[in-house]
Formats: structure tokens, sequence, C-alpha cells
């Protein structure tokens, strides 16, 4: 009996693993990376997250989740509440309408795919922010933030391939 | 939801997603409205969240200050060179320095001029950074348990780096000068002409509101204006970058892609603008961080 309770406690733990590292990524990318050549902005870690998990386990990251990552993210960086949200249901809802394409695919498809997500997403996010402001904001930070994300995505993607290969496989 | 069925599971999952985007765009234009309930709820949640923060940060720290020991290897001997060239500068003004304070002491006892203190600052460690393409803040280490109250400017190693905009019991948020929503009166330190320094996103902050014919030039010292009742004046801002057009950006002097600690002044000036007699008296130091000196840095 207790046997029994013990696996379904693993395999709930097993089943937040998409929403505990897309939470942990959001963490991350407020940490300041104290590195000599690193600048104000970031890569998007908590878009790459979702991406990841909406192509492979969609069953396992609700909207529910994305929704609480983007508010979380408001939060910790004082963004105008909603915007982040916005922007994350919005990326989860192009990966999920595309998500026959890139499936199975080799990496390069997958790296595009991403690509185009992270362009759409900072496109919206540039346009819903200058709303909020009232000006046009400048292009070029989320130009910069863009790039720095697609870049760093390999390097997320095989971390978050390996949980799933780890900790999902019997979910 | 396991006990619902399938079919009934993926119509939730459709309906959750147009709900919840309904649900944000609603944040977003309740957020217009400066609602002091999200403000509280983001400091409780800074507070709650700043252990995790500093036990994240620790590793990241210390890889950070390996990378800078094995590129201070190679560069050990110019650095050397360097630093004793300028201890001898430096000696020199301490020299200056000490001369002008003792010839200002006496000119103000002449004046029985009541200067407004600094009452102390409190060091902080930034902990989080905004990180993002269009904000531009950090949250630090110190909270009102240490004193620092909302308004208070935040300095870098080399000036002004922001103002707290949001304080919390152990985290508060500091706004940066590069900051689309910072606002700072300043004042050009040769020509005493006032402007607003305007945080424009990019790193390089706009003046505004400077005179129709003024003779600022590249390179001109920038130093708070002390008006508005915000920061103290003369603290360093920056130094003029380009003047192109109407348009004048400075260079900030803090460095602010690469703080990692802030000092915030404890001025004194939230209570100025209330009637002489309500000011209260400095409160005595307490224990912590806070020095009534400038210090390098009062951590343990």
């Amino acid at each position: 009996m207790k046997l029994v309770l013990f696996q379904r406690d693993v395999g709930l733990i097993n089943r937040l693993m998409p929403a505990l590292t897309t939470a942990l990524c959001v963490i991350v990318s407020v940490i300041p990376a104290h590195l000599p050549a690193f600048t104000a902005v970031t890569p998007a870690f908590a878009l790459m997250a979702i991406y990841h998990w909406t192509l492979y386990r969609p069953d396992l990251l609700p909207f529910v989740a994305v929704f609480a990552a983007g508010l979380l993210l408001d939060m910790l960086t004082a963004a105008p509440l909603g915007v982040s949200s916005l922007v994350l249901l919005f990326a989860c809802a192009l990966v999920l309408s595309q998500r026959e394409h890139l499936l199975m695919r080799r990496f390069t498809v997958v790296w595009i795919g991403f690509l185009v997500v992270t362009a759409a997403s900072a496109a919206l996010q540039w346009a819903v922010v200058s709303l909020f402001y009232g000006i046009l904001l400048d292009v070029r930070a989320f130009l910069f933030q863009c790039v720095l994300t697609v870049a760093t995505y390999p390097v997320v993607s095989y971390l978050l391939v390996r949980v799933q290969r780890n900790v999902l496989m019997r979910v | 939801m396991s006990h619902l069925s399938m079919p009934m599971r993926a119509a939730v999952q459709r309906l959750a997603l147009p709900l919840l985007v309904i649900v944000s765009a609603g944040l977003i234009v309740l957020g217009k409205a400066d609602i002091l309930l999200i403000e509280r709820a983001r400091t409780g949640l800074n507070d709650a969240l700043a252990p995790v923060f500093e036990a994240i940060a620790q590793p990241l720290n210390a890889a950070a200050s390996a990378v800078r020991r094995f590129q201070d290897h190679f560069t050990v001997y110019d650095e050397n060179q360097r630093l004793r060239e300028e201890n001898a500068r430096l000696l020199q003004w301490q020299g200056v320095a000490q001369r002008l304070e003792t010839e200002n002491q006496e000119l103000r006892q002449m004046l029985h001029f009541t200067p407004q203190g600094v009452r102390g600052y409190i060091t902080g460690r930034v902990i989080a950074n905004s990180g993002g393409a269009f904000l531009r803040n950090v949250l630090i280490d110190v909270g009102e348990r240490q004193g620092v109250e909302r308004g208070q400017a935040a300095l870098g190693a080399e000036g002004v780096a922001g103002r707290v905009t949001e304080v919390g019991a152990r985290a508060s948020r500091v706004l940066l000068l590069t900051d689309l929503n910072s606002r700072v009166p300043v004042v050009l330190e040769d020509t005493r002409e006032r402007a607003v320094l305007a945080g424009d996103n990019t790193n390089r902050p706009r003046l505004l509101y400077l005179p129709e014919k003024s003779a600022v030039r590249v390179g001109d010292h920038v130093v708070t204006a002390g008006s508005g009742g915000i920061f103290p004046p003369g603290l360093p801002v920056g130094s003029v970058s380009s003047i192109d057009g109407g348009m004048v950006r400075v260079e900030p002097d803090a460095e602010l892609s690469r703080l990692e600690y802030v000092r915030i002044v404890d001025f004194g000036l939230s209570a100025s603008v209330l009637p002489q007699s309500v000011i209260p008296a400095p409160k005595p130091s307490r224990a912590g961080r806070r020095t009534a000196e400038p210090d390098i840095d009062a951590r343990p």
C-alpha cells in the first residue's frame, strides 16, 4: 500500500517536471550573470522551456501553467502584469498549431521553428509594450534578445531533453 | 482533472486558452492603473524569493569570480602599474580634499550654514535584474529592515544608478536611470543649466527640457539637481556623450549593466516635504549595514 502511494507521489513529481523546469527557467532569467561580457539583456529562458514542452509533452504543460509562468516573470521583473502571460500563451498556441511539422524532425528544423516562434513572440511583446506605454519602443533591444535567445536554445534544449529522457520516460 | 473524461478534458483545454488570453489582456489594462494590490503582491513575492535568488546566485558568482581571476592573471602587471599611478594621483586628491574640507567647515561656521547631511549609506547586493528587452531595474537584498525607504537614491560604484521604487521587508527594487520610467532632475556641472534625465531603454538616457540656447558640450559632467526632493544635490550622474540636434544623450558614470552592489543614500529627504517641526531627529545608526561614512563595502 505504502509503495503504491510512494509510486504515485513520484509519478506526480515527474508529471510536474515540465512546469517545475519552466518555473526554474523563469527564475534563472532574472539571476544577474556577473560575467564580464554579459549585457543587461538576458535570453528568454522561459520561452525555451515552453517551446520544448509544448512541442514534446503538451499534455504535461497546461495553458494554466504557461499563464502562471508569465505572471511569475512579470512579477519578478516588475513588468506590466499580464504581458509575459499573453506572449507565452501566444507562443504556446503557435507551437501547437505547427506541432506536426516540427515533431520527429532533425534538430535544425526544431531550431528554425524556435527562431520563428521567438521572432513572432518578440514582435507581439514589442507591440503590446509599446501600446502600454504609448510610445514606439526601440526595436534593437528586442532584436538583440531574440538573437541571444535563439543562440542559447541548443544548450537549454539539451538539458531539457535530458530531463525528459531521465524523468519522464515512465509518465 | 483525472476524473474527467478525455473529450471533456480536451474541451476544457480548448476553452482555457482564450479565457487565459482574456485574463492576461485584462491584467495589462488593470496594470495601467498602478494598483497598490499588484505592487504589494510583487514585494511579497520578492521577499519570499530573495533567499532562493541568493542560493542560485552563489555558485554563479563563484564562477564569475573564477573567470575574472583567470583573466586577471594576464593583466596583473599592467593593472599593478595602473593602480600605482592612480594611487599617486589619488593621494594628491586626498590632500586637496582635506584642505577643502577644513576650508569648507570654516566658511560654514562663518555663514552659520546647516548642511543637509547624508545620514548614512545602506549597501545592498544585486540579487536579480529584469534582463528583459524593455525593463531596466534590479532587485537588491536590503529592505525595510535595513532602513531602505521608497524614493531613496541608489549609487553604483561611480555614480547614481537609480532610485528605489519598491521596498519589501528584505528586498527592494531599484529603477535604473536607463529605464523608460526613470526621470531624474539634473544640472550641468559647469553651466548650472537644469534638465531632466529621462531613460528611454537605451544605454544612454536623454536630457530633456534643456534651455533653448544651451551651451551644452560633449563631455560636460551632469550631477543631480536636488530639486524634486528625491535626490541629494551634487551626486555624480554621468557625462554628455552625444549631441544630435535637440537630442542630448548622457553616458551614466555607473556601470549599469554590471551592477553588483549598490549603496542606498539615506538623505532624510523623504521628510523634507513636511514642515520643519514634523521632521524626526536622525535615527541612531542601526546595527547592520548602515554606516555613517561612505564605505566601499560594509558587508562582513
